[in-house]
């Protein structure tokens, strides 16, 4: 490992998230390393989803601050290195399941050959490769978040940030699904932050994190 | 209760949805209501005009059953009367003057008798030339004829004698047609040649000069127009009705020649243009209009149905959702309504003559057909979802993804039938001479000949349906593979998208060719109106400019020679007019120098069938003795290329007529300053030589700048003594309506309110659909930028979607127009004076047209994209 992977990943400092006049995060202070895995959990509307785009990026903070010592420092660039897997199925509803798994390697600059092959791989490690030529609207939505979860696979981001992945999933599906994502990431050496509500499945990661009306604490709550 | 608080919940969360789709009506609305208001302008302009050039309303025959004295009592009683004069005709052998050159007789003439306020009381029947404007006055071709002058004495001879008559005046008789008809047969059934031999005389002079001879007594009548109903077919019918109700009040005691009738019915026709005007280019300007509405509807259609599904799942009937529909559809018909008709106003009074109204009917009916309109447009999304039996089925229809499917009318190759019937519809209608406005004999009121229309009719539909064929074909095999990209493209998966979007970008490229194939359509045909409106000005004056010599002048070719100095003045054309019988009918010839005619006036192709001006004019030129002929004297005296015709000429030493043999080289349609029906062209060294007189009736002058050139040569003449007239192309009594009897206002007033009206429609149609497009993929866009895509790549996505939809509409719209124009100008033939060879095309107009749809597409795309993909924090949690 070089100086640049002994690096934080993110390093959110006091990050506090306000939508309006409601405080949805407040002092937050969260540091993820490569090779980390990270289960955030906690109530519906905790703010686990807020502090996922404000980790990712997309979301800027209302105070505090989110660094990322360890990605791009260019915006563009650093996008491609966070891999963001939402809670409900995001996928482009005009692209097929392997088109949708290609979209952001291609956007990056791969090639299309390899963008296809890596796609392949990524949808066959969650069990999806039959899915491949079907659009999203002749998906379950279980189908469509496999494809999802299969497009942060194939992408080999340095963080992936996965908003409770599985919730479409039935149980044993979920589990095999988390077990792919977290080795898929494992195998690059990259940051995984996954919220969920399954404490079972936050079982499977080394650290865990609560997060109680906007405060983030270590471990898990009763 | 519940209807009433969802339109509350509406206008408080959604005032700008509402706006944007009341607006959308609000243009139907305007445009229907606009479009009223030019028909019943131009109806009433028609009867107004029809009115306007008739010099006597009636003319009425006192028959041998009647008294003058009987019959005059029952006209002083009609409603609306507001002159009437006695007017004597009888029938005399001939004239005859006495002068240096020895004794002149004419044929057979008319003696009048006309009270000496005759020509106050109707001054469209007189026109004053020379001498007294009372008195004993002579027509002016009878005083050519009879070399007399005011002051001369001729005489009358009839069969008691031969009466001294001293001539006061010289006039001319501008409506000589009407006033000498024949009264009391069908209109066109007894047309006769107006007499060449008239003299106009007072009461007492007429009973002294006309003792032994059959006197026709008629009573000349004016009615007040103001109560005439506007429309000239109705109009028509009130004054025919009046004239028969009269003919039954004097039972057999006169018979009425109905000038105004006649007039009002002929007016009736050019409405008909008018009517198919409205339909041919109207009507798709409303379906135009529906489609913007039913776009902007579309734009909110998916979430509308999730809403109404929801109501649905809460207990809502059908009733209750029939209730909101239309409570929805009757507030954005009144704010519709509210908007449209202040519009209407503005478009009027931009586009149409000052002072025409907004006729009240045409207001209603704009009004109830945009209130079907929201209602449909605001119906159909729901329709399926509102009539769903139970949670499932409810469920399912808001759950239901846009269907994929090629549209049935596509399946069924509607588009290709509809295209076969419309040419085969324009065949026949070519076969039929493009007879579309019908006149057929014996029957009072004009036809139109409807299936005429079928051409354009099924053409509209056809090339919408054909855009979408060829647009979907098109899209559907994109692949990417040849679009330029770079790091970070993706053509391969844009194409992908725009395969799967290619119903939506065919469906915005159908309303875009149809909004751009109207503008491009109106374009042309407008401006193919004026151009010939040009020609036809320019056919009525001559030239540029034309110096008309008065009757009776006698001015050589070689006056040309110091018309050429008058500064402004290019080049002069001598011109020789005479007159000329073939066989019994007279017709006007045109004297001209072969070599030189094309210098000063525009001759058209089109003017000489089966040749060209410069073929005919080398033949011309080559056959001394050469006629040009029209169709109808051709036809008529079965005459061919290279028969020897005689025909009888006025020797300009004698003034009598003799035979001059002459050889026929071909047709002509039109000619500089001759008239609409048929005349004769040749040479004028060879006319001037056989008749022994080489006097020019006009002198045609090229010039670039015809209203100061006038002007100069007025001055220039006065100076000289001359009592030659001077028109040019530039003054107000040049301006001449079309065949058709539309005047160019009425044409530039419906064009601009098409144009105006196709224009924001063009732009709605583009903009809706592609802001339509971007609402709708607002969730992809803010995705690709979750995926990092950046402003660059999202927006390829957009504009490969907006190039693809705005260059089929663009190229649609322009086959569209090509097409359209090119059947309104051939379908509406009747509305050309001459009839063109071609279309016009106004090309700065239409790249205008083309820049402004680019660049507000490229607005929309690069603007409403950007604003789309800006990501707050509910769009990310929606994610």
């Amino acid at each position: 490992m070089n100086d640049s992977d002994e690096r934080p990943l993110v390093q959110a400092t006091s990050v506090g998230v306000s939508y309006g006049q409601t405080d949805i995060l407040h002092g937050v202070a969260l540091t993820v390393c490569p090779g980390a895995h990270v289960a955030v959990m906690g109530r519906s509307g905790s703010g686990k989803t807020t502090l996922l785009l404000t980790l990712a990026g997309l979301l800027a903070p209302s105070s505090g601050t989110v660094t990322w010592p360890g990605l791009s420092p260019d915006v563009r660039r650093r996008r491609g290195e966070i891999g963001m897997i939402f809670q409900a199925p995001s996928l482009m509803p005009e692209l097929t399941a392997l088109q949708n798994t290609t979209l952001p390697l291609r956007l990056r600059g791969v090639g299309v050959e390899e963008a296809r092959d890596s796609s392949l791989v990524a949808l066959a490690a969650i069990g999806a490769a039959d899915l491949a030529d079907a659009l999203p609207a002749q998906l379950s939505g279980g189908q469509q978040q496999r494809v999802a979860i299969a497009r942060a696979l194939a992408g080999r981001h340095r963080l992936v940030l996965a908003d409770e992945p599985t919730g479409a999933l039935d149980r044993a599906r979920a589990r095999q699904v988390a077990l792919a994502l977290r080795d898929a990431v494992a195998a690059t050496g990259g940051g995984l932050v996954l919220a969920t509500h399954d404490p079972a499945l936050a079982e499977m990661f080394d650290e865990h994190l609560t997060v109680l009306d906007g405060d983030l604490t270590l471990g898990r709550t009763a | 209760m519940r209807t009433l608080h969802w339109l509350t919940g509406l206008t408080r969360r959604r005032p700008l949805e509402l706006l944007v789709a009341a607006v959308s009506i609000a243009l139907a609305i305007a445009f229907v209501a606009s479009l009223g208001a030019f028909l019943h302008q131009s109806r009433a302009a028609l009867t107004v005009r029809a009115t306007a050039s008739v010099p006597v309303d009636w003319q009425v025959q006192v028959t041998a059953q009647g008294s003058p004295a009987a019959v005059a009592g029952t006209v002083g009683r009609l409603r609306d009367l507001w002159a009437m004069e006695q007017v004597s005709y009888a029938h005399v052998s001939s004239f005859a003057s006495h002068g240096a050159g020895g004794t002149r007789q004419t044929g057979s003439g008319y003696v009048v008798g006309i009270s000496p306020s005759y020509a106050a009381t109707f001054p469209g029947e007189l026109r004053h030339l020379l001498g007294a404007t009372s008195g004993s006055m002579l027509f002016q071709q009878t005083a050519a004829n009879l070399a007399a002058a005011p002051g001369d004495r001729i005489s009358v001879r009839t069969p008691s004698g031969a009466h001294p008559v001293t001539v006061d005046g010289v006039v001319d008789l501008p409506a000589e047609d009407s006033f000498f008809q024949v009264v009391g047969l069908a209109p066109g059934a007894g047309a006769s040649a107006p007499p060449d031999n008239v003299l106009l005389v007072a009461p007492a002079v007429f009973a002294a000069v006309t003792r032994g001879t059959t006197v026709v007594h008629q009573l000349h009548v004016g009615f007040r127009h103001a109560t005439l109903p506007t429309d000239p077919h109705t109009a028509a019918l009130a004054i025919q009705g009046r004239a028969n109700h009269f003919q039954a009040a004097v039972a057999g005691g006169a018979l009425v020649g109905d000038n105004l009738g006649t007039a009002l019915t002929a007016a009736g026709e050019d409405a008909r243009y008018a009517e198919l005007l409205f339909l041919l280019l109207g009507l798709p300007g409303l379906a135009l209009a529906s489609v913007v509405a039913a776009l902007v509807v579309a734009l909110r259609s998916d979430r509308r149905r999730r809403e109404v599904a929801l109501l649905r799942l809460r207990g809502a009937s059908v009733a209750d959702i029939v209730r909101i529909v239309a409570g929805e559809a009757a507030l954005i018909a009144a704010l519709g309504t509210a908007l449209g008709l202040p519009l209407a106003l503005l478009a009027i009074r931009l586009a149409l003559p000052a002072s025409t109204p907004l006729p009240w009917g045409w207001a209603l009916a704009a009004t109830a057909g945009g209130t079907v309109l929201a209602l449909v447009t605001q119906a159909e999304p729901v329709a399926r979802l509102a009539c769903a039996r139970d949670e499932s089925s409810v469920a399912a229809e808001a759950a239901r993804a846009p269907r994929k499917r090629t549209p049935w009318p596509l399946r069924a190759g509607l588009d290709i039938i509809l295209l076969a019937g419309a040419a085969i519809a324009f065949t026949l209608t070519a076969r039929s001479g493009y007879q579309v406005v019908l006149a057929p004999e014996g029957i009072a009121q004009t036809q139109v000949n409807y299936a005429a229309l079928a051409g354009p009719a099924l053409a509209w539909p056809g090339l919408a349906l054909l855009v979408w064929r060829i647009t979907d074909a098109v899209v559907g095999r994109r692949t990417g593979r040849w679009s330029r990209g770079g790091p970070g493209t993706a053509p391969e998966l844009e194409a992908a998208a725009l395969r799967q979007r290619r119903r939506l970008i065919a469906r915005g490229a159908v309303g875009l060719s149809v909004a751009l194939g109207l503008a491009v359509s109106t374009a042309v045909f407008t401006s193919t109106y004026r151009a010939q409106s040009r020609v036809d000005v320019a056919l009525t004056v001559g030239s540029d400019v034309a110096v008309v010599e008065p009757p009776g002048a006698t001015v050589g070719p070689d006056a040309a020679r110091a018309l050429t100095r008058v500064p402004g003045v290019r080049s002069v054309e001598p011109l020789q007019h005479r007159f000329a019988y073939v066989g019994p009918d007279l017709q006007d010839l045109y004297g001209v120098q072969p070599s030189t005619f094309g210098n000063v006036t525009a001759l058209q192709d089109a003017f000489v069938p089966g040749s060209t001006v410069a073929r005919t004019l080398a033949v011309l030129r080559s056959t001394p003795d050469g006629v040009l002929l029209s169709a109808e004297t051709l036809h008529d005296y079965q005459l061919h290329r290279g028969d020897l015709i005689r025909l009888r000429l006025q020797t300009g030493r004698d003034h009598a007529y003799r035979a001059v043999p002459f050889h026929v080289i071909g047709q002509v349609t039109e000619w500089p300053t001759a008239p609409k029906d048929s005349f004769i062209v040749g040479n004028a060294d060879y006319v001037a030589r056989t008749t022994g007189s080489n006097a020019v009736s006009t002198f045609l002058i090229s010039s670039g700048t015809p209203a100061a050139t006038a002007a100069a040569l007025r001055s220039t003449l006065r100076a000289a003594g001359s009592a030659a007239q001077v028109r040019d192309i530039s003054s107000p009594g040049a301006a001449v309506t079309s065949a058709s009897g539309l005047a160019s206002t009425d044409l530039t007033g419906l064009s601009r309110l098409i144009l105006g009206f196709s224009v924001p429609l063009a732009l709605a149609c583009s903009g809706l659909a592609l802001l339509g497009g971007i609402i709708e993929r607002r969730r992809a866009l803010v995705l690709l930028a979750a995926l990092g895509a950046t402003a660059r790549q999202r927006g390829r996505f957009l504009t490969t979607e907006a190039r693809a939809m705005v260059v089929s509409g663009m190229l649609g719209g322009a086959l569209t127009g090509t097409l359209v124009a090119y059947l309104l100008v051939k379908v509406l033939n009747g509305i050309f004076d001459p009839p063109p060879a071609s279309p016009s095309i106004p090309w700065s107009y239409l790249m205008a047209l083309v820049v402004l749809v680019g660049t507000v597409t490229a607005s929309i795309v690069a603007g409403v994209g950007r604003l789309a993909a800006r990501a707050g924090p509910s769009e990310l949690r929606d994610l």
